[in-house]
């Protein structure tokens, strides 16, 4: 089993350790919500297992991020052989300060360049509950351009807006999983077959779920409309609980502003780590989708039977 | 704003009042066993404010009855005020019951607790403010939408007017502010622990760039609030067309015309829509009640794979849409009911 190390860095109160203890150690988020934690003091590793790795988890003590950000040792302890920086910040931050998160991202940004240590930047937008907007589909994907926008640096980076709110408990899960699966080697495969797959397929999305019902691979044509993601979020996350109301009998399905149809098949069968393989789209109909489906279970079987 | 209360003995809910979306069953039922803990713990106050997520969660607990009384409010409103209200209540109540609850037979008479929450009601009720440039139509809008005994209170140290509106059991708290320029400075303290944020344009482009400029200032000063793009005077030839105002604000948008009488219900059922209200609480509020229940069955044909039904059922709401000012919605329905019908060949 491989170990990779995962950093969780963000300013205090942004709620990293209360995601950690929720995630990893199975803690009760409504608890954690209604009794904040205290604050964490020095840095604090952890191992999980997650498919194929391991996952040690860096919690960086809020208070000391300018530290980190200014002192050479230090970025050198945390980040150094850290397949992913995961930069956490709050919605309400983001609203009063985003100037100064802006900078937070783009220091980390020349860091990971001047070291070389070659990590993921992601980005985790936290605490989306407090966003209550009858339209929270294009809402969230309107912050996500401006933050990738004003952040103007040479890539753009994934952003995940996550909470922990019981109605949306499956963002961080799916925030989780997807960033940590493209350090598996079997998600990595599985990703590039289906990218290869819908390359030429227009307003289409590809998801895999996992056992847990969580979302490990997403990966779409550049023209998907991305306001309708939230909402496919959510009826992935609502199949996957009821599975006594089967998911494969819905050909279409309702996001935000947008009907589309959608396929389903479970790929449980090649690998253990992999559950549901899903399709979603604006233009295709059901048999090209199926089309789709077959190409990826053949490359699947070469591989794995 | 109020948004529920209970009254919870011996871990029974013994009373409960709604006026607008709060914690769902199961979501009480885990956060009442984590705030039980709290509350009876030995040094525990007696009265109490949580924030959970987007609520403010405020109690005030009889620890010898095993009686706890719980609001759920938005996190805008303040526990300086919410205090006050929580101890009237426990007072009211226990000075009617409380020898009843000593004899182990307790009957609530909703009739009499009622109008004691809906009082409480009215005292923390939503604050609403209308805001935008001057000559948008905000002064129309709230003349139209006040009710006629209660006149306008003209404020003149603050530049703008403040109307209370009473339809049927709701209270609503009203600001109708000058433009920007007149009082920058006042600003904050105006806006401050609004419910919901009405942005008025008059659907010009020119306004709409300009209008960004509030949505700067209210997500500084109340980024909770629930805000909303009013495009008014859509009866006018050189009026953006909703969806376009929709896409270029990335907020949600409901057509208006401020100078038709007509559009009282209509405003009215905005503001509800916008806050979550529950409509049962008031008969003007029927659509917005209608079409949340006509999404459910939608939701449920298109699931059982029953498809002209949900098409029938996509129109219906697309002109329920169409009446309460939402007409990007309607649109949307629309199109989803033409598309499925395509496929439908
Ligand atoms: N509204 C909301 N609050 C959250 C969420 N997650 C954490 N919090 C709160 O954020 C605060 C800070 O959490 P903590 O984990 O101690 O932050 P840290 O300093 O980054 O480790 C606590 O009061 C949490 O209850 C969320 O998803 N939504
Ligand atoms: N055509 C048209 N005119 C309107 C509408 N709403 C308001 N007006 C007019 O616009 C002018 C300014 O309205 P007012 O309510 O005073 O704007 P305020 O400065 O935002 O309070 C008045 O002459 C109104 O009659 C509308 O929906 N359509
Ligand atoms: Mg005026």
């Amino acid at each position: 089993m491989i170990t990779k190390r995962v950093a969780l860095v963000g300013k205090p109160e942004v709620g990293k350790t209360t995601i950690k203890k929720v995630i990893f150690e199975g803690e009760d988020p409504n608890e954690l919500v209604l009794f904040p934690l205290e604050a964490t003091i020095g840095i604090k590793y952890s191992v999980h297992e997650f498919m194929d790795m391991k996952i040690s988890l860096l919690d960086t003590p809020g208070q000391s991020l300018p530290i980190l950000l200014q002192d050479e040792e230090k970025q050198i302890a945390s980040f150094e052989n850290t397949g992913a920086i995961i930069y956490i910040f709050d919605y309400p931050t983001w609203i009063t300060d985003s100037q100064d998160i802006i900078d937070d991202i783009q220091t980390l940004y020349k860091i990971n360049k001047k070291h070389d240590f070659g990590s993921k930047i992601v980005l985790f937008l936290h605490k989306v509950d407090l966003l209550i907007d009858k339209k929270i589909g294009s809402r969230l994907d309107l912050i996500g351009k401006q933050i990738n926008k004003q952040l103007d640096l040479p890539e753009d980076f994934p952003i995940y807006f996550t909470s922990l709110h019981p109605n949306l408990i499956y963002t961080i899960y799916n925030a989780i999983s997807d960033t940590f699966s493209n350090f598996s080697e079997d998600s990595s495969k599985l990703k590039e077959i289906i990218k290869k797959t819908i390359k030429h397929s227009s307003k289409t999305i590809c998801f895999v779920s996992n056992r847990e019902g969580n979302l490990i691979i997403q990966s779409s044509s550049p023209d998907f409309d991305t306001t309708t993601l939230y909402y496919l979020y959510e009826k992935i996350y609502q199949f996957s609980k009821t599975p006594e109301q089967p998911l494969s009998n819905n050909k279409f399905i309702n996001a935000g502003s947008k009907l589309l149809c959608m396929i389903i098949e479970d790929i449980g069968k090649f690998h253990p780590s992999f559950k549901n393989l899903l399709f979603f789209s604006e233009t295709l109909k059901e048999n090209d989708l199926n089309e789709f489906i077959n190409e990826i279970e053949k490359e699947l079987g070469q591989i794995y039977n | 704003m109020l948004r529920q209360i209970y009254i919870i003995l011996n871990d029974n809910i013994i009373y409960q009042r709604n006026y607008a979306k709060g914690l769902d069953d199961s979501l009480f039922t885990n956060v009442y066993l984590n705030i039980k803990k709290a509350a009876f713990a030995k040094f525990a106050d007696v009265i109490r404010s949580y924030e959970f997520f987007e609520f403010k969660l405020s109690y005030i607990v009889e620890k010898s009855l095993n009686l706890i009384f719980l609001f759920v409010t938005g996190l805008g409103d303040e526990f300086k005020n919410i205090k006050p209200q929580l101890s009237d209540f426990r007072k009211e109540f226990l000075d009617f019951y409380h020898d009843n609850i000593k004899e182990n037979n307790l009957k609530i008479v909703t009739e009499i607790l009622d109008p004691i929450v809906d009082n409480i009601h009215r005292n923390l009720k939503p604050k609403i403010s209308i805001v935008g440039f001057s000559g948008v139509g905000k002064t129309t809008t709230t003349k139209l939408i006040k009710s006629e005994e209660i006149p306008m209170q003209h404020i003149p140290t603050i530049t703008g007017e403040v109307a209370t509106i009473k339809i049927g059991k709701l209270h609503f708290f009203l600001w109708d502010f000058a433009g920007q320029d007149q009082f920058d400075f006042l600003w904050e303290k105006f806006i401050r622990g609004s419910d919901a944020v009405l942005l008025m344009t008059d659907s010009t482009l020119e306004n709409l760039e300009k209008s960004k400029y509030f949505f700067l200032l209210v997500n500084k000063e109340v980024p909770y609030a629930r805000l909303a793009v009013i495009a008014n005077k859509q009866d006018l030839p050189e009026a953006m067309k909703v969806e376009d105002i929709e896409r270029l604000m990335g907020t949600k948008t409901y057509s208006f015309i401020a100078i038709d009488p007509n559009n009282r219900p209509k405003m009215i059922r905005i503001i509800a829509d916008l806050l979550d209200m529950d409509a049962k609480v008031s008969p003007l509020l029927k659509p917005i009640f209608e079409r949340d229940t006509l999404m459910d069955k939608a939701q449920k044909a298109l699931e059982l794979g029953e498809f002209n039904e949900t098409v029938e059922i996509f129109e219906k709401i697309s002109n329920i849409c169409l009446e309460l000012g939402d007409d990007s919605l309607a649109i949307e329905l629309q199109e989803k009911a033409d598309k499925l019908r395509s496929f439908l060949g």
